[in-house]
């Protein structure tokens, strides 16, 4: 029989009456609180009592006080006089118990009790939870922006897909916390001011907690799943290995305070050596992945045996692209260097080639973008997106813009032809009913042999 | 702030003071609250605690003895101040209260 058992608890810090009422409710089903860690509580296993629970709050407490500080000394034993026994701390909550029939309630004063609790999340929870809102606001803003401007930015990409509805959601969870503090406040005001005490936290602001935790997990084994049983598993096992290390590094942070506070270091020296620990890791552990995924090769269909001619890398045994130099010179190509790059949606798949190669002593570039649309209703947005003007920052005063040609000889059912200001360039966008290529040749302008090749491999089969 | 603050007291804030005219321990002034207002008012000691801290932090009480975990406060001049000008406003809201005698028809003299 277990003694012990934890549970995840989402309490906001305010909720007094539902932390106390959780914990009589648990003391009576024979589980005391032991210790209340910021989201994971454990209790012990004891004879079913019942026991009343009571909090204050501690505004000036910190996480990384070494031990209990002076003034939780003297609250522990004016409470320890009325007959309440410490239980545990919960962040600035302080929680007490008692078995008594009538115990004097651990808070008299509820106008008191309200600026305390004012006081504390003032401190504690304006700032965290305000400094977020303003970030995720702004990844929402962006977000959607880039859903109504770069449709195949967001689409094309399974990582943006994945990552813009958590900013939602932690938009929509940090606005109902805000909001319902802000309201349960306004309203236990005017309940004190009328000689009631503080109003009963509804249970909406933490059924939004539950649903939202929920919809990230789902979220979170859908992207992961659909990535590691599609073919981008590369980015699936880059999702969970990145998991596994932040979680790595919050238990490392979280070892590093506890460490320090066990040792007696104090409160500033504590917090700043934790936030250093905090910051180096997450730098390697952000820095050490990007790092990996580009010299490995990760996402660019890895980096196979190489070797060194002319002061170049080549592949030594080169992957199979849809469309090659060798295709398109008919000639023998005797050193070769490509890369793949995929990613996608179940709503748009994006894929990048490009090839180095050395062609009869020259250097030969070829480079070709293919996306195909699995949702009809994202065509016209994608091609608007691709085609869409724009002035090129590193190239001022001239216009990217494309202009229309003879799709014919292409095989395709329209093309354009990339512009820089009046001045063509070597790009063609090639569209069919649910595939759009983009292609940048070596050699312009193509002969009508090439286009064939270009629209007979390329295009939708 | 502190003055602003404590500019009129609470019940809780008045019986605190009172008790701290003498060296009292903070164990002991729930007890006295409760003796000298008859039951009427009971002091937890979440809310003894935080007026407590607050009168420290206004200068109002200090400690003046620390025996074990026995800790026992005094108030200040600060704090006599305090309650001396709380018991002028209660004496003048008296007066005022006896000078209507009559109720709401009456007019007050």
């Amino acid at each position: 029989m277990k003694n012990r058992k934890r549970r995840f608890v989402n309490f906001n810090l305010y909720d007094y009456q539902g932390v106390e009422e959780h914990l009589s409710a648990m003391a009576a089903k024979g589980w005391r609180l032991e210790k209340a860690g910021n989201q994971l509580w454990t209790y012990r296993r004891a004879e079913p009592a019942k026991v009343r629970y009571a909090v204050t709050y501690s505004y000036d407490l910190s996480q990384f006080d070494p031990g209990p500080t002076e003034g939780q000394a003297r609250l522990e034993d004016l409470c320890a006089a009325a007959g309440w026994e410490k239980v545990c701390g919960w962040l600035q909550m302080q929680i007490f118990s008692t078995e008594a029939e009538n115990p004097v309630p651990l808070e008299t004063d509820e106008a008191l009790r309200l600026e305390n609790i004012h006081k504390t999340m003032k401190r504690h929870f304006y700032p965290p939870h305000l400094l977020l809102l303003v970030l995720s606001l702004f990844m929402t803003a962006s977000f959607i922006n880039s859903i109504i401007r770069t449709p195949v930015r967001v689409f094309g990409s399974s990582s943006r897909l994945f990552a813009g509805p958590l900013y939602i959601i932690l938009t929509v969870l940090l606005l109902v916390n805000l909001g319902s503090y802000w309201l349960w406040r306004r309203r236990s005001l005017r309940s004190v001011e009328a000689g009631g005490a503080c109003v009963r936290l509804g249970p909406g602001c933490r059924r939004t907690a539950w649903v939202s935790l929920a919809l990230v997990l789902l979220l979170s084994a859908g992207y992961a799943l659909s990535s590691l049983l599609g073919s981008q598993k590369i980015y699936g096992v880059y999702f969970l290995v990145y998991l596994v290390l932040f979680t790595l590094l919050a238990l490392t942070v979280h070892g590093t305070k506890n460490h320090l506070k066990r040792r007696g270091v104090s409160r500033g020296k504590n917090m700043a050596a934790t936030l250093t620990v905090d910051f180096v890791l997450a730098f390697a552990l952000v820095g050490g992945l990007t790092w990996s995924a580009m010299h490995f090769g990760w996402f660019t269909g890895g980096e196979g045996e190489t070797y060194s001619y002319q002061n170049h890398t080549w592949d030594a045994d080169p992957i199979d692209i849809p469309l090659t130099a060798a295709d398109l010179t008919g000639q023998p190509v005797q050193h070769t260097r490509r890369h793949i790059w995929r990613d996608g949606t179940v709503f748009l798949s994006s894929r990048r080639y490009w090839e180095n190669a050395l062609v009869d002593g020259e250097l030969y570039f070829l480079s070709y973008d293919i996306w195909d649309i699995r949702a009809g209703w994202l065509y016209e947005p994608v091609l608007r997106d691709l085609l869409r003007e724009e002035n090129h920052s590193s190239v001022p005063l001239m216009v990217r813009h494309y202009i229309q040609e003879d799709a014919a000889p292409w095989g395709a059912e329209a093309a354009w032809r990339l512009y820089w200001g009046d001045t063509a360039s070597s790009v063609w966008l090639l569209a069919w009913p649910d595939r759009i290529v983009e292609v940048q040749l070596e050699h312009v302008p193509p002969t009508a042999k090439e286009m064939a090749l270009v629209g007979d491999l390329l295009g939708p089969a | 702030m502190a003055r602003e603050k404590f500019q009129t007291l609470t019940e809780p804030m008045f019986y605190i003071l009172l008790c701290l005219r003498r060296e009292c321990c903070g164990a002991d002034i729930a007890a006295q609250v409760g003796a000298l207002t008859r039951g009427r008012l009971s002091l937890g000691p979440g809310t003894l605690y935080n007026l407590l801290d607050s009168f420290l932090q206004a200068g109002m009480i200090r400690e003046t003895r620390v025996e074990g975990r026995k800790r026992s406060y005094l108030m200040t001049d600060r704090g006599r101040e305090a309650l001396e000008a709380e018991v002028r406003r209660l004496q003048t809201l008296l007066a005022d209260y006896g000078r209507c005698p009559g109720g709401r028809e009456e007019e007050c003299t």
